[in-house]
């Protein structure tokens, strides 16, 4: 006869852990062991035992009253901090900083976006005038357009609407000489006949120049 | 499999509905507790760790992978904290079993007397009684322990049957005081 099963192989015989092999081994010794067989047993009944006496302890204990109450409140209590937490974040000063960064890339990509589109359609311009140069005004006349051209002579056909009469004669070098003073004085003077206009925006600043060169006109 | 009337108890009772967290709570709180309360031996340890496993099995419901009830669920996660507790706080067995509110009749005409019992079992070690209050008192399978305390099913099996001889000898040794 072999050496006796262990204690360990016995319970994990009753657990199913063992192999199909090993099952074997234990079969064919519990067969011819009187004294493994009452481990066995005795092993058993001690574990039925347990399982009975631990389930029936089980169903007697239970926590102290009202503890489902005292659950609910701490749920509830729990839920209103996760609540509040999901906002905390927010006073972090390093959070703060992060918002802030965020705001102003996405204020600069909404003022971006019009540039962005506007590029295409300049571009399209171009390939446009060189197709067709005819359909588009020289460079020259669009500056004029837009009254950015300051070299070239105040045209008097172009009177833009905000522009005022800030001074008018019969003597042509008068005329000239007030256009030149005011000129000079960088007031965007446009003459118009025997009239001189500036912007609304220059009205008072020009009419000065033009009290003052009157003045000394006068005086000479 | 988590059953549509539950399903809708725990949705319910996530979105902060009393009536079904208490149905909940009712339903399965009392037998998580006592294992709980086997494992750790303090009621309010046990009473907060089942608080902390509902809280938990509600939150996280997203992650229930439905294979069983609310239930099996809940215990997975109280047991896992109580094992975690029994590993952090190394306690001195001795005999608690007045945590038991119940009275304990003595006179039990079985081969195990439950008195005895809960005297043997509070001279575990944590991590034994734990494993044997789950295969015994949750009637667990071996690798079902293994998957809620996340421990090989070798050290299970070491546990569970080096706790079952530790028992035995010290039932041994109550019946000859007695005598």
């Amino acid at each position: 006869m072999k050496s006796h099963l262990d204690f360990m192989k016995l319970n994990e015989y009753l657990d199913k852990q063992l192999n199909k092999d090993e099952i074997e081994v234990v079969r064919a010794h519990l067969e011819n062991c009187e004294r493994c067989q009452r481990e066995l047993v005795q092993i058993t009944n001690f574990r039925e035992a347990l399982t009975k006496h631990l389930d029936e302890v089980l169903k007697e204990v239970s926590p102290e009253s009202g503890w489902p109450e005292r659950l609910m409140r701490r749920y509830a209590r729990s839920r209103q901090r996760t609540k509040q937490s999901r906002w905390a974040w927010a006073a972090n000063p390093r959070y703060r900083q992060a918002i802030a960064l965020g705001a102003v890339a996405l204020l600069l990509v909404v003022l971006y976006l019009p540039l962005e589109k506007r590029v295409p359609s300049q571009q399209q311009d171009q390939v446009e005038r060189f197709v067709n140069p005819e359909s588009f005004p020289s460079p020259e006349k669009e500056l004029r357009l837009f009254g950015l051209d300051q070299r070239s002579e105040p045209d008097l056909e172009m009177v833009q609407p905000d522009q005022v009469k800030v001074f008018s004669s019969d003597d042509p070098a008068e005329v000239e000489r007030v256009l030149e003073a005011l000129q000079k004085a960088n007031l965007r003077p446009v003459r118009r006949g025997k009239e001189v206009l500036v912007d609304r925006i220059n009205q008072t600043e020009a009419e000065a120049v033009i009290r003052k060169i009157t003045k000394q006109g006068g005086s000479g | 499999m988590l059953n549509e009337p539950e399903r809708e108890l725990v949705i319910k009772a996530r979105k902060g509905d009393a009536m079904a967290f208490g149905v909940l709570a009712q339903k399965y709180g009392p037998r998580v507790y006592g294992a709980v309360l086997l494992m750790v031996r303090n009621p309010q340890d046990a009473e907060d760790i089942v608080q902390e496993a509902f809280l938990k099995a509600l939150r996280n419901i997203g992650k229930f992978r439905q294979e069983a009830s609310f239930g099996t669920w809940l215990q997975r996660i109280a047991y896992n904290l109580a094992y975690d507790l029994l590993r952090k706080r190394r306690e001195i067995p001795g005999s608690d079993l007045l945590l038991l509110k119940t009275p304990i009749d003595p006179g039990t005409p079985d081969t195990l007397d439950r008195l005895e019992l809960m005297q043997a079992l509070a001279v575990l070690s944590p991590e034994m009684r734990a494993v044997v209050v789950l295969r015994h008192g949750e009637d667990l399978s071996i690798q079902e322990i293994a998957d809620v305390l996340k421990i090989p099913t070798g050290t299970v099996k070491s546990r569970l049957y080096n706790g079952y001889r530790r028992l035995r000898d010290e039932l041994t040794r109550l019946r000859e005081e007695q005598k």
